[in-house]
């Protein structure tokens, strides 16, 4: 009778084990994390001379990334010394950018890179970090 | 096709005529069925396909027709509408062949309406979410399905196998703009296996599980302006699939599974007690763009459940927590068709636990029982970005009674009980939610939220035919009275034979 008992009681540990056991995995799986979620992308800005450059300023009406399925739309940054970065949701986007040059000359130039603003066109960048590189060609 | 429900239960006339010749009358073997219903043990022989092998009671079949109603004042659950009328036909029957084995069949057949169902165009509302098809616009929608199964088990000496089959087929449509038409598959097989020693079983069962739906939402009106949005949770959409042409094609392919084990005596008292976990997928793919899945959804649960049983009381404990995790596809450029990566953006997780016996006593011809039970739940719903949140929980406590009594050609049945729940925890955030969206959603949860009454009744006549076979009418009534003045009320009529 004890053992009996004994062993009953010892199934019922197992099944309560069990089902704690069951709890864990659920806890374990979950939402991504905001940074699982979102890729730095480095952008190299090159120019179309070998012109010295004193200002880069980007035209923020005509520049900017497109998620193709969220249809998310993120300003281009401020770049530094030619060089941009972003954080953007990791997915496939189209953009364009657009710029006003201004040399050490005092003259000034408009510079667009649109290489990449149709959907046949669209680039994935779903790595923890990417880069691209992009010739700006003169507009005027 | 709808024939074949009840050609099924007509295969099972031979076993039936196999049948242990019970010496018992109709009348006097629903008696000893509900008997058996009256402590919470009962549920542990339907659970597992090997547990039927156990339940003590003995070989009974129910032919019913049932008209069931639903009025909301406001709608509980936009999805599901504000309002419910249902014609069904069912089938279902218990047979003890021998003392080693017994069979089982049910079957069932509905057809109904459902109304003003908003912010869903998908069947199997509760089965899917988030990931449905939705527009601000809705309707009626008539509804049909049909399904059966059945099951087998036998004693091997110490040893019990058991298989148990069910499949279920529906569909919903609506004839005017926005016209959803969906088509619903189901199948589940179990099977298990049991160890007798000594007095108590160990039993262990398995689960498999195939479900497809396809999905058209089709528009009679060519200057039609409603969007048809591929929802994926708390307000969010896709928009790349959204709203994009005439009409609408999904398909839903699902593929779960399940484990359990569970222990229990023989025959009559002790403790009874079973875990059982069960996953489910569901692929939701786009088929205008190569049928890629778009989204999926992944269900887990994991239920414990110990009941103790004594000569004329039972007494038990559960919980139930449950995770929903929804994955976004993210595709490629059109035309492409291809996964470039997988993004798990909505989760839902719920807990529920609850305790309740039941206290078993006669006096005469008459049978009476009380059953007070406790149930805590809540449910907690997120999306990554933008940052939401849904908190939905309840506190309640429920004093159900039952009298039924036996007499020479009727037995009476009858059960009043009453309920109050409370939400002892509630949480809206909503950011970057168009206005429309959110007003929805603040709907939902206050509706889910609100504190209510819900007291229940039904009455349950049987009268005698021939000793074999009785005639039986019921009818349930369980309105609910939330906080703030709405109502709803649902009613069930039956009428049908059993024998």
């Amino acid at each position: 009778m004890i053992r009996h008992r004994f062993i009953c009681t010892l199934l019922a540990a197992a099944l309560l084990a069990a089902s704690a056991a069951g709890c864990r995995q659920l806890d374990e799986e979950g939402l991504h994390t905001e940074e699982g979620l979102h890729t730095e992308v480095t952008i190299r800005l090159v120019m179309p001379d070998s012109r010295p450059v004193a200002r880069l300023e980007i035209r923020d009406e005509a520049s900017g990334f497109y998620n193709i399925n969220t249809y998310e739309r993120t300003a281009f940054p401020a770049p530094d010394a030619n060089t941009a970065t972003v954080r953007l949701r990791r997915g496939v986007y189209t953009f364009t950018v657009e710029a006003e040059a201004t040399y050490d000359d005092g003259t000034t130039r408009l510079l667009r890179c649109a290489d990449y603003n149709q959907i046949t066109q669209a680039v994935t960048w779903v790595g923890e970090r990417e880069s691209i590189v992009l010739l700006l060609k003169s507009v005027n | 096709m709808r024939r074949i429900p009840f050609l099924l239960l007509l295969l099972l006339l031979p076993a039936a005529l196999r049948a242990q010749r019970d010496s018992l009358g109709a009348l006097e073997r629903a008696e000893h069925v509900a008997a058996v219903e009256a402590f919470l043990s009962e549920r542990f022989y339907g659970h597992s396909p090997v547990g039927e092998l156990y339940r003590p009671t003995l070989s009974l079949s129910r032919l019913e027709v049932r008209m069931q109603l639903r009025r909301e004042e406001e709608a509980r659950l936009e999805p599901l509408g504000d309002g419910a009328l249902e014609g069904s036909l069912r089938a279902e029957s218990y047979r003890r062949l021998d003392p080693q084995s017994v069979v089982w069949a049910d079957a069932h057949y509905v057809r109904g309406r459902r109304d003003n169902v908003r912010w869903n165009s998908t069947a199997d509302y509760l089965l899917l979410y988030p990931y449905i098809t939705a527009d601000s616009i809705g309707g009626d929608l008539s509804t049909e399905e049909y399904a059966f199964g059945g099951g087998y088990a036998r004693r091997l000496g110490r040893f019990a196998v058991a298989l148990r089959g069910d499949y279920r087929a529906g569909q919903e449509y609506r004839q005017v703009d926005p016209r959803p038409h969906n088509v619903v598959s189901d199948f589940t097989l179990r099977f298990g296996g049991g160890i007798e020693w000594q007095r108590h079983t160990l039993l262990a069962d398995f689960a498999w599980r195939l479900y497809k739906q396809n999905q058209r939402i089709s528009f009679q009106n060519e200057t039609n302006i409603v969007r048809e949005l591929f929802m994926t949770g708390l307000g969010s959409y896709l928009p790349r699939y959204s709203g994009k042409s005439s009409s609408t094609t999904v398909a839903y392919e699902g593929r779960g599974y399940g484990a359990a084990l569970q222990f229990m005596p023989r025959t009559g008292t002790g403790w009874y007690a079973r875990a059982a976990w069960e996953r489910f997928t569901a692929d939701r793919n786009y088929r205008p763009n190569n049928s890629i899945p778009v989204s999926s959804l992944t269900t887990q649960e994991l239920k414990a459940d110990v009941v103790y049983r004594a000569a004329r009381w039972s007494a038990g404990a559960y919980g139930n927590f449950g995770q929903r995790l929804g994955t976004e596809m993210i595709a490629d450029r059109n035309g492409q068709g291809s996964i470039v990566d997988r993004q798990t953006l909505y989760e839902n997780r719920m807990h529920e636990v609850g305790a309740e016996a039941t206290v078993v006593w006669h006096r005469g011809a008459g049978r009476y029982v009380l059953h007070p039970s406790i149930v805590w739940s809540t449910s907690t719903a997120r999306y990554l970005a933008p940052r939401r949140e849904m908190i939905v929980s309840r506190l309640g406590a429920t004093l159900r009674g039952e009298a039924s009594w036996l007499l020479d050609n009727w037995r009476l049945a009858a059960t009043a009980g009453v309920g109050y729940y409370a939400p002892p925890r509630e949480g809206l955030r909503l950011d970057a939610l168009a206005d429309y969206l959110a007003e929805y959603l603040t709907r939902t949860a206050a509706r889910l939220n609100c504190r209510h009454l819900a007291p229940e009744a039904s009455l349950h006549v049987e009268r005698r035919l021939r000793n074999r076979t009785a005639c039986f009418a019921e009818v349930r009534y369980a309105p609910r009275f939330y906080h703030g003045g709405s109502s709803e009320h649902h009613l069930s009529a039956a009428c049908g034979l059993i024998f």
